[in-house]
């Protein structure tokens, strides 16, 4: 894709599942990485939210990829992907309950015990709630960093599909979330499917997204963004402005300021 | 049991009765609303077929590939580890079907070649799995 071509990257993200610890390096993350650009190890399988301990050895690997790239940190989910010995291969919300709280609070200790970077932890989209729910995600979330020392990766997309699949506002969302928290934000694609909004990171990225993204960008200025776009790749071209279009987005807060 | 393990087996329960819902088609645990179970469900479904299709283009040939893979998903329930795996009996549930075709036939037989289905695992065949393989089809033929 010739992300080298692009000299105002500040940071990529690596999907830790598609890296294997027995290959080389990759020659061109390393080509970034001597322009200056961080990188960031992003996993989709740890399942912090899953009753036990996470995996020690998916732990173990992710700490390896972070040595192996000198990563400035490592992201997961606030999901879990697997229960009753069946893997979903999808990130499913957890019950946000005292209990559940509880959980995720000594699995997230746990695994940041054994990473020797930052854990910064992401919010989910889901097409469902659990029903006996006691918080809202904001109340989640921040009650989540103050008794962890874990950041937020604040998913706007995520969030999007959220606010219009169960009906809140996003920016009152954003604004009871601890702002210093915030350690960075996925943008993505997404498409309407029966009336619901799918965050799909195969599609192109919806106006409302990107106005959403300068309405956070207001209210947390100075936190970085970044594309996520793992599957139908459109022609570099169109990767390069949908890029462009989300530094116009952010720049709208120096803009305002 | 000490309160905390007793209420960790309380959510291990509740998430192992949703999974169950979600990928084996299994009632829809009460409370939840079952419309978005159920549009939660298909994604699933797609997004599986998506990553399947993408290791196993030549199964994914015909407008009703999807429709397949979504048929092949209920009736299998729990998806295995990995696209590839996944793809590989899927492609068994097509051969069932009766709905392969010669190139199909071969792309799964190259395929086969060097890997093999053992027990939930795809792995790599080693030189006695090649030879026997081999003495076999030499049998058979």
């Amino acid at each position: 894709m010739h992300l080298e071509r692009r000299d105002d990257l500040g940071f990529i993200e690596l999907l830790a599942e598609n890296h294997r610890l027995d290959e080389k390096p990759r020659e061109e993350i390393a080509a970034l990485k001597l322009k200056g650009v961080d990188i960031a190890i992003h996993g989709v399988s740890l399942s912090l939210g899953s009753a036990g301990l996470p995996d020690q050895s998916r732990l173990a690997s992710l700490d390896r990829l972070a040595e192996v790239y000198d990563a400035v940190l490592v992201s997961e989910h606030i999901a879990f992907v697997r229960a009753a010995g069946l893997e979903t291969h999808h990130l499913l919300p957890v019950e946000r309950t005292e209990d559940m709280l509880a959980l995720l609070v000594r699995n997230i200790n746990y695994a940041a015990s054994r990473l020797s970077r930052p854990l910064v932890l992401e919010n989910i989209a889901s097409l469902f709630e659990w029903p006996d729910n006691t918080m809202d995600e904001p109340e989640f979330l921040t009650r989540l960093t103050r008794e962890t020392d874990a950041m937020l990766l604040l998913d706007v997309s995520n969030l999007y599909a959220n606010a219009l699949n169960h009906g809140f506002d996003p920016i009152e969302y954003v604004e009871r979330l601890p702002s210093s928290k915030i350690a960075y934000m996925h943008v993505a694609g997404g498409t309407m499917r029966k009336g619901l909004y799918h965050d799909t990171h195969a599609h192109p990225l919806p106006g409302a997204v990107l106005q959403l993204v300068s309405d956070i960008a207001l209210r947390l200025p100075g936190v970085p963004a970044m594309l996520e776009r793992d599957d139908c790749f459109p022609i570099q071209k169109e990767l390069f402005a949908e890029l462009d279009s989300i530094e116009d987005a952010l720049s709208r807060d120096y803009a305002c300021a | 049991m000490p309160v905390l393990e007793s209420k960790e087996q309380i959510i291990k329960e509740k998430q192992a009765r949703l999974v169950r819902a979600l990928l084996k088609s299994e009632e829809t645990p009460e409370g939840f609303d079952d419309a978005a179970i159920d549009a939660a469900r298909r994604s699933l479904a797609r997004k599986r077929s998506r990553a399947a299709a993408r290791t196993w283009p030549g199964l994914f040939t015909d407008s009703k590939s999807h429709e397949r893979f979504e048929a092949y998903c209920r009736k299998r329930g729990a998806p295995l580890s990995g696209a590839l795996l996944d793809g590989r009996l899927f492609a068994r549930y097509l051969e069932r079907e009766h709905v392969l075709t010669a190139e199909q036939l071969e792309e799964i037989a190259r395929f086969d070649a060097s890997y093999m289905v053992q027990g939930k695992e795809l792995r790599l065949r080693n030189g006695a799995d090649r030879l026997f393989r081999s003495a076999i089809r030499r049998l058979t033929r």
